[in-house]
């Protein structure tokens, strides 16, 4: 019995076991506080395996015997390469075979192309620029992945960015190439975060790097809703900003200069605690002024001063492609796996100075000079009504709507019920009906039992195309018979367009036409 | 060289070492990352500190390594491939510290070294200066990850 326990006990925090309502009420510490691999691969291991794979050309020898010469540049290529291959060794030996990893990049690389052509990444007609959502989903298809350096150019910069080892936890894009490098050190996080869903947030947010666009550019007309509602709804959580300068100040830099001397003077080894407190002493001082940079951009000069907007609004575009990316794939798994796959994806989110950064204790937000705090962009992303709906989450708990890009949008129906009905089939069944009389033909429809007493079914209204209006219809498109979420509620989700049906304990739906409604909102 | 703050017990393996008395000598090499759009730093760091010296009165150099993502190492360097290897590191990069540099790089170095400091990044504007300047970064990154041994 206690064989079994062990392995029990083993496999849930080998695995970082997540409970969906966890993830709903507290997002950012659900996900940044999951356990990690229980064995993971470490550096030295594959640096060893690399030595023993390249003998003479190992990593220890390699620098050594050639020194600095452009001999080195040609052996770090094949250096890399080695150490992208052993790493996929160790997919397989974990279940994951290499063209898995593959299928998941084109995977992620088709939802956002999905995405894109479905305008929920904004509408062509609304950019002056001369790209199509078409012609991005091309775009997006057609990006290339690079592992390791091919050519002597690729080399350099690979050097740069993913280190001499090839192991630096990195992953970027290059606008100008169409090019997605995934380091072997990003890889071996992967392996080490236990599956492939940790791709899906950062694949498809660097993937949307190639489509994104800032203030000033063609592009970026087809996201200024979106940039907008950030700017209009967040302004005031940046605002917390003004504490971070604080913190970051001179009291931050007293505190750091303290903690240093007692580091020095402490006996033992604390070396590399100097390190990280000199590099935050570093930073500090060049956060208060990012910082007062990213609340500028963000309260005022937004669109008006294009270098002051070279900040968050890439990352944030950025960051929808992940979250609306990860809500497709969501649909696809099962509930009882979705918890796992989003907070394995989202995890990137968290950072990973997160324990340095404990060791002085800023406070919560980090917020460089273009990347929002982590807090941020996982409340934002918790705050989409699909994911909400797929998680099943009941009620906003996070401040704040979410922004959507898309002029077309999501729409929700619940379905409550009294008590012992099949309520998700039927809800389905009603709103796929409700739907179809309004005269459209949904496809796509989901709906997840929620917890119970209460079902939720969503449908993008992209994927409900307009037929022929039923005869008779008074709704002019409009989808909703009713709110079930008081009023409030609906605004803060952003949804539109709220149908509800309510179910008798047996016997069919019936629908409140939107005149028939208590509040009498209907939209 | 702090030669003339070592009382006269050191002078005996001064005389045998003649390069240990360091005083906090340090190369330190900062990757920024970004991934998914968010922030990591690594640090590759040989430090050579004054008063890390051990009770055989020899100082100790050690390398560390802080990659955020995954793993911190610790590895103890002898003194004097130590001392060599930083004297070679800042004949190496001299000609890179300064002003003529890009400032989007993601690498950042600094090196202490007989009570001077030399700092830059891992890029120039100009193109050969640029590609000399790395494979310099790629000697001495691969040594303090790789090792020292010949």
């Amino acid at each position: 019995m206690s064989f079994f326990i062990s392995i029990t006990l083993l496999l849930m925090f080998g695995t970082g076991h997540v409970m969906a309502s966890d993830l709903c009420e507290e997002p950012a510490k659900t996900i940044c506080s999951a356990p990690k691999s229980s064995a993971p691969v470490t550096e030295e291991t594959i640096r060893d395996e690399a030595s023993k794979v390249l003998g003479a050309k190992g990593l220890k020898t390699i620098y050594s015997k050639h020194g600095v010469s452009r001999s080195a540049v040609k052996e770090y290529k094949e250096y890399v390469k080695t150490v992208y291959t052993l790493l996929l060794d160790h997919f397989e030996k974990n279940g994951i075979p290499r063209s898995a990893i593959q299928a998941k990049i084109e995977s992620i690389k088709e939802r956002v192309a999905t995405d894109l052509i479905a305008g929920k990444m904004g509408s062509s007609a609304h950019s002056s620029g001369p790209k199509s959502n078409q012609a991005l989903a091309k775009r997006t298809k057609s990006a290339k992945v690079s592992f390791f350096p091919t050519n002597e150019a690729e080399a350099e910069s690979f050097f740069e960015d993913c280190g001499v080892d090839g192991l630096t936890f990195q992953a970027y894009y290059a606008d100008d190439r169409n090019v997605m490098t995934l380091c072997p050190g990003y890889l071996l996080n992967v392996l080490n975060s236990g599956g492939l869903d940790s791709m899906e947030i950062v694949v498809a947010h660097e993937l949307t790097h190639g489509v994104d666009a800032g203030p000033g550019e063609p592009q970026f007309a087809r996201y200024e809703k979106f940039v907008s509602c950030i700017q209009n709804n967040y302004a005031n959580n940046f605002e917390k900003i003004d504490h971070v300068i604080e913190e970051l100040g001179d009291p931050a830099q007293a505190r750091l200069e303290k903690k240093m001397n007692e580091l020095k003077a402490a006996p033992g080894d604390h070396a590399l605690e100097i390190v990280q407190v000199e590099l935050m002493m570093k930073n500090a001082k060049g956060q208060v002024k990012d910082l007062k940079a990213t609340r500028q951009y963000l309260s005022k000069k937004l669109r008006r001063s294009p270098q002051e907007a070279e900040t968050h609004s890439w990352e944030l575009i950025s960051d929808l492609g992940g979250t609306e990316s990860l809500v497709e794939h969501l649909r696809t798994l099962p509930k009882e796996k979705r918890a796992m796959a989003l907070s394995q994806s989202a995890r990137m989110f968290c950072g990973d100075n997160a324990d340095a950064i404990k060791l002085i204790k800023y406070g919560p937000l980090k917020d460089d000079s273009s990347h929002p705090p982590r807090e941020f962009r996982i409340n934002l992303l918790m705050n989409n009504p699909e994911v909400r709906l797929l998680m099943g989450c009941k009620k906003l708990e996070a401040p704040g709507p979410w922004c959507a890009a898309s002029e077309s949008n999501v729409m929700t129906a619940r379905c409550t019920r009294e008590t012992g009905i099949e309520l998700a089939s039927q809800c389905e069944d009603a709103l796929y009906k409700r739907l179809r009389s309004a005269g459209c033909q949904p496809r796509d429809l989901s709906c997840d039992p929620g917890n119970g007493t209460e079902v939720a079914c969503s449908i993008h209204s992209s994927n409900c195309k307009p037929a022929s209006r039923a005869p008779g219809s008074s709704d002019s498109g409009t989808l909703s018979c009713g709110v079930a979420t008081p009023a409030e509620e609906l605004k803060v989700l952003g949804i539109p367009l709220p149908a509800v049906c309510i179910l008798p304990e047996k016997g069919e739906p019936k629908f409140k036409r939107p005149q028939e409604t208590d509040s009498g909102n209907t939209s | 060289m702090k030669l003339h703050k070592i009382s006269m017990k050191w002078a005996f393996f001064v005389f045998f070492l003649p390069t240990v008395a360091f005083t906090d000598s340090e190369i330190r090499l900062t990757r920024e990352s970004s991934v998914g759009g968010v922030d990591s730093t690594q640090i590759l760091s040989l430090r050579c500190a004054e008063n890390e010296i051990k009770s055989n009165q020899q100082a100790v150099c050690k390398i560390y390594r802080f990659n955020g993502a995954s793993t911190e190492k610790v590895r103890e360097v002898n003194v004097v491939e130590a001392d060599e290897f930083l004297k070679k590191s800042f004949d190496l990069l001299s000609p890179f510290a300064g002003s003529d540099q890009e400032s989007h790089s993601r690498l950042h170095w600094l090196l202490s070294f007989q009570g001077k400091k030399l700092e830059g990044m891992g890029t120039s504007k100009d193109p050969a200066k640029k590609q000399e300047l790395l494979q310099s970064l790629m000697w001495i990154e691969g040594r303090l990850v790789g090792g020292f041994e010949k």
